[in-house]
């Protein structure tokens, strides 16, 4: 029997009402006196310079003139934003805290919160958890991700044509899938990877044909986050992906680890929060169904030291905050709080407010409330730990 | 005095809890070894040439010669023979270099100087990356395959360089200079840097470059989860009492404050032990190539403390890999390190038994790793198909992916095709290559090789096997014949001809170690026709030949 006349691509199904998540990372450790901390008249604490409270609706947060786009954003998005504040990540070394973040263990055979929703869709999609730029932990779910490489490379090997003509190309997949069923019994390991091979390689054709979708390879005008968002918000939008991964190296790359000139902090902010802006804007006027299910997260792995060193910046901390945008977020809300040492107050979890016989706030609580906005079940380390309730509706 | 069994430092190892844990400041006592007995692991074993498959994979990164398979089929007791001879083969030593590149972590694509910095051409950036992350790896890969002791990773006086290393940095080769970025040779810096081995490597350093603040720790960190499998910085860190600190004075803070001590009680002599290689400026080529020294001994009146391993007092940074190599965690260490890669999978509690006893007795007999490649390849664990107990969490092993580097390098060897842009490979980077799409890691942001097939893998593997087929087939019929075409040139063979079955034979023995099944035949043979029909015989040769790359049956081994 002739493959050609009856090869069908399978098209992946997604269900359009499934929550999309896009996590952004602020990766360096970000400096909660830039943003999240308005502690000033404390000798102990160095604040932003020129720094003043910004006040929006519930959310307080540390306003300058150098980083207008956070009062921009607020203004428009703030019903529809949580920030989590004073979680305590427990390490001061990037590596850890960057798993802790995004995981919730220090051991580096974890999965990361993206890919533990991607594993666990209800809808089928091409490419469940695409990481565009930074980290990325997935020992057990490494088959629901995907990457495109640092320079968008990923974009080369889209296009059959140029490997082979695309008509030999869809034959090649079929006859390779014809012959892949091993008639000698294997162990359950081979059989688990076989499975996990076989699914990705029948949405292969559908995957070459994001080409145009992802323009992975197009020389756009702007910074990479820009680009970045743009993609994500692709992928997101044409129900390809549940959820997307992505890191903000900073303005003009210098990234968040301002172990000197932690001015850049102000900066790095502007521009965060400048795409976050765009990027809703882009979301609300041309993805009317993804505006209503998308939620993006935005995470560093830790926070800065409250006092300048002697180079005008700051070492690490081991407190931090996360924002939560868009759907299922309990916008307009604050949740948790800096003490006078710019530590963690301990919450209420079901609340969200600073109280005295509550929780002090661990990355685990963050995976929870993920979990649960995810409609997802939290595995292993964060099985037993409760959601902040607090931050989502 | 304590008195511990060695299992109690393999349980450390794997963070499993014990009743002894060394808090860095008693005295250090030779344990009494009472090794424990390797546990019972119930199932099927691999044999004959799937086995040898399986380790010509795992030693070499190749698949099997038809030779050799029909060595093995004649007498299959030439198995031992065979693994003694990959061990010795060069391809042996590029498979090291990229098992303990995974460890190092040092193949990232950037650091902190470029090639243009010391005036190479902008066409030598990928080799100038290359050369700087495999230095370390390639020293270490250089004393596994010698016949010393393990020990001299830590203790010896030289290291590999190649013609770029040379010309950069404060090295004159031992021998016969380097021909070329290829050409890796025993060098021996002159800077005055102490014998550490690997240690003393610009290569670790230039990945693990430290900051004013950090002084050090960041690099005692590493070394110590390199070599003693102690990663400190997955400790819990507990909030500090008050911010009743002055920034100005923290390392008077973490010498005091309980909650930092349990960490910088290690890492602070060890980091004090390190500022030969300390560099003022990170971005300073000449700060960050070449030893200092004088500057020994600015890590004591730095950190305020003296320099040393573990509680034992070093006198010179010198002394310092005789105390690692003579630690009761470096056996150990190695020995689960290299196991954890080649079982793929994590050590488990009941692998405390078998750790123990291959550490043990490799120790016992002179310390050589190529005798803990052995060891660990000949154990249960290792040969393992399938296991009885389905959780039993050794039965991972019955089936391991091959990695982006295996991968790369087999299909190579097999069909000669490298997939290259200039000199840029193209699966060893990240920057503008394929490395990590095809489930590599690139020393940052991923530091472990992928566990389970994704759609960029495949779909990367697709393109890598159409590329490498179109290559071989290509060359067989330009060069007339090849190795995968029993040399004949493919373009005169046919689905009917006998030939074509005994081409595919082949395939499969050296691909898959197996024969090839009637009902796979036929699909082969029907669809080579089809293909044949309507595209023309020699795009049905490289078709074929890219699906047989691709089946799971060949990257699962």
């Amino acid at each position: 029997m002739s493959l050609f006349p009856s090869l069908s691509v399978r098209p992946a199904i997604a269900n359009v009402d499934e929550r999309r998540f896009l996590f952004v990372f602020a990766e360096g450790g970000w400096d909660q006196c830039h943003l999240f901390a308005p502690l000033w008249n404390n000798s102990r604490i160095d604040m932003e310079p020129n720094s003043s409270l910004g006040e929006i609706g519930n959310i307080q947060f540390v306003d300058s003139d150098l980083k207008p786009a956070v009062g921009e954003f607020l203004r428009d998005y703030g019903q529809r934003t949580c920030f989590i504040n004073g979680i305590g990540v427990r390490s001061v070394a990037h590596d850890t805290c960057l798993r802790l973040i995004s995981a919730g263990t220090s051991n580096d055979r974890c999965n990361d919160w993206a890919s533990l929703i991607a594993a666990q869709s209800q809808s089928e999609y091409l490419l469940p958890h695409v990481v565009l730029s930074g980290p990325n932990y997935s020992s057990d779910f490494s088959s629901y991700v995907s990457r495109v490489g640092s320079n968008g490379q990923l974009g080369l090997l889209l296009p059959s044509d140029n490997f082979v003509t695309a008509e030999l190309d869809i034959y090649e997949d079929a006859w390779l899938n014809q012959l892949q069923n091993p008639s000698t019994i294997q162990s359950e390991r081979f059989n688990d990877l076989h499975q996990k091979a076989l699914l990705a390689e029948t949405n292969l054709q559908n995957i070459q044909n994001l080409d145009a979708t992802l323009s992975l390879l197009d020389e756009v005008e702007g910074n990479d986050l820009a680009l970045d968002m743009q993609r994500a918000v692709a992928l997101l939008g044409n129900n390809v992906s549940r959820c997307v991964s992505l890191k903000h190296n900073g303005f003009q790359g210098l990234g968040y680890d301002s172990h000197a000139a932690n001015a850049v902090q102000s900066r790095n902010l502007q521009e965060l929060f400048n795409e976050l802006r765009m990027t809703m804007q882009i979301v609300e006027t041309q993805y009317p169904l993804l505006y209503n299910n998308l939620t993006i997260v935005v995470l560093s792995e830790m926070g800065r030291f409250p006092q300048l060193n002697q180079r005008q910046g700051k070492t690490h901390w081991m407190h931090t905050s996360s924002i939560l945008i868009g759907s299922g977020v309990h916008g307009d809300k604050m949740v948790g709080a800096y003490d006078n040492d710019c530590m963690s107050s301990p919450v209420d979890l079901r609340t969200g407010e600073v109280f005295s016989g509550g929780e002090l706030l661990k990355p685990e609580h963050l995976g929870a409330t993920l979990m649960r906005l995810a409609d997802a079940d939290p595995l292993d380390h964060i099985q037993n730990v409760d959601p902040i309730l607090g931050a989502i509706q | 005095m304590h008195m511990a069994t060695a299992s109690v430092y393999i349980y450390i190892l794997l963070g499993l809890p014990t009743l002894f844990a060394c808090t860095g400041d008693e005295e250090i006592v030779e344990p009494e070894i009472e090794i424990q007995e390797p546990a019972y692991l119930d199932g099927e074993m691999l044999e004959g040439i799937p086995l040898a498959r399986r380790i010509s994979m795992d030693v070499r990164g190749e698949f099997l010669d038809w030779d050799e398979i029909q060595l093995l089929e004649a007498d299959p007791t030439k198995m031992d023979q065979l693994v003694t001879e990959w061990l010795q083969e060069d391809s042996h030593k590029e498979q090291l270099v990229n098992i303990f590149s995974s460890m190092l972590l040092t193949k990232v694509d950037e650091f902190n100087v470029t090639g243009a910095d010391f005036y190479l051409d902008d066409d030598q950036e990928y080799d100038f990356a290359l050369s700087v992350g495999e230095e370390s790896p390639r020293l270490m890969a250089h004393i596994a395959t010698q016949d010393v002791s393990w020990s001299q990773v830590v203790q010896a006086d030289y290291t590999m360089a190649n013609s770029i290393l040379t010309e950069i940095w404060a090295l004159e080769p031992v021998e016969e200079a380097s021909t070329g970025v290829d050409d890796w040779v025993i060098s021996k810096y002159t800077d005055g840097r102490p014998p550490l081995g690997v240690v003393s490597t610009n290569g670790i350093w230039w990945r693990y470059y430290t900051t004013p603040n950090n002084k050090s720790r960041a690099r005692a960190a590493f070394l110590t989860r390199l070599l003693v499998c102690d990663d400190i910085l997955s400790r819990a860190v507990a909030s500090p009492s008050s911010l009743q600190v002055d920034a100005q004075n923290i390392d008077d803070f973490v010498r005091t404050e309980p909650s930092c001590l349990s960490c910088h009680q290690t890492l602070d002599p060890l980091a004090a032990s390190l500022y030969g290689f300390w560099q003022h400026d990170m971005h300073d080529v000449v700060e960050l190539s070449i030893y200092h020294p004088e500057r020994e001994w600015d890590g004591e009146r730095d950190l305020q403390l003296e320099m040393g391993w573990y509680g034992k007092p070093l006198s010179a940074p010198a002394e310092l890999g005789e105390s690692i190599a003579s630690d009761e965690r470096f056996y150990p260490c190695a020995t689960t390190s290299l196991a954890e890669l080649l079982w793929r999978r994590p050590i488990a509690e009941i692998d405390v038994g078998r750790i123990e006893t291959i550490s043990h007795t490799v120790q016992q007999q002179g310390g050589r790793y190529s005798q803990l490649i052995r060891a660990i390849i000949e154990s249960p664990e290792y040969r393992l198909k399938s296991a009885t107990a389905a959780l039993d969490p050794r039965a991972e092993s019955g089936s391991k992916m091959m990695t982006a580097h295996q991968l790369s390098h087999a299909i190579h060897k097999l069909t000669g095709f490298e997939w290259k842009d200039g000199t840029l490979d193209l699966l060893d980077n990240d920057e503008w290559g394929y490395r990590m799409l095809l489930g590599g890691i690139d020393g940052r942001s991923t530091t472990r090789w992928l566990g389970a097939p994704s759609a960029t893998r495949q779909l990367t593997l697709k393109r890598l096997a159409q590329s490498a087929a179109e290559f071989a087939v290509q060359e067989s019929i330009y060069q007339s014949g090849g190795m995968l075409f029993d040399g004949q040139n493919p373009t005169f063979i046919s689905s009917q001809d006998s030939e074509f079955r005994i081409i595919l034979e082949q395939w499969y023995w050296r691909l898959m170690g197996r024969s090839i099944e009637e009902d796979e035949f036929t699909v082969l043979q029907n669809g080579f026709a089809e293909v044949e029909q309507n595209f023309g015989r020699t795009e049905a040769w490289q078709t074929m030949l890219s699906i047989t790359l691709r089946n799971t049956q060949t990257w699962i081994y």
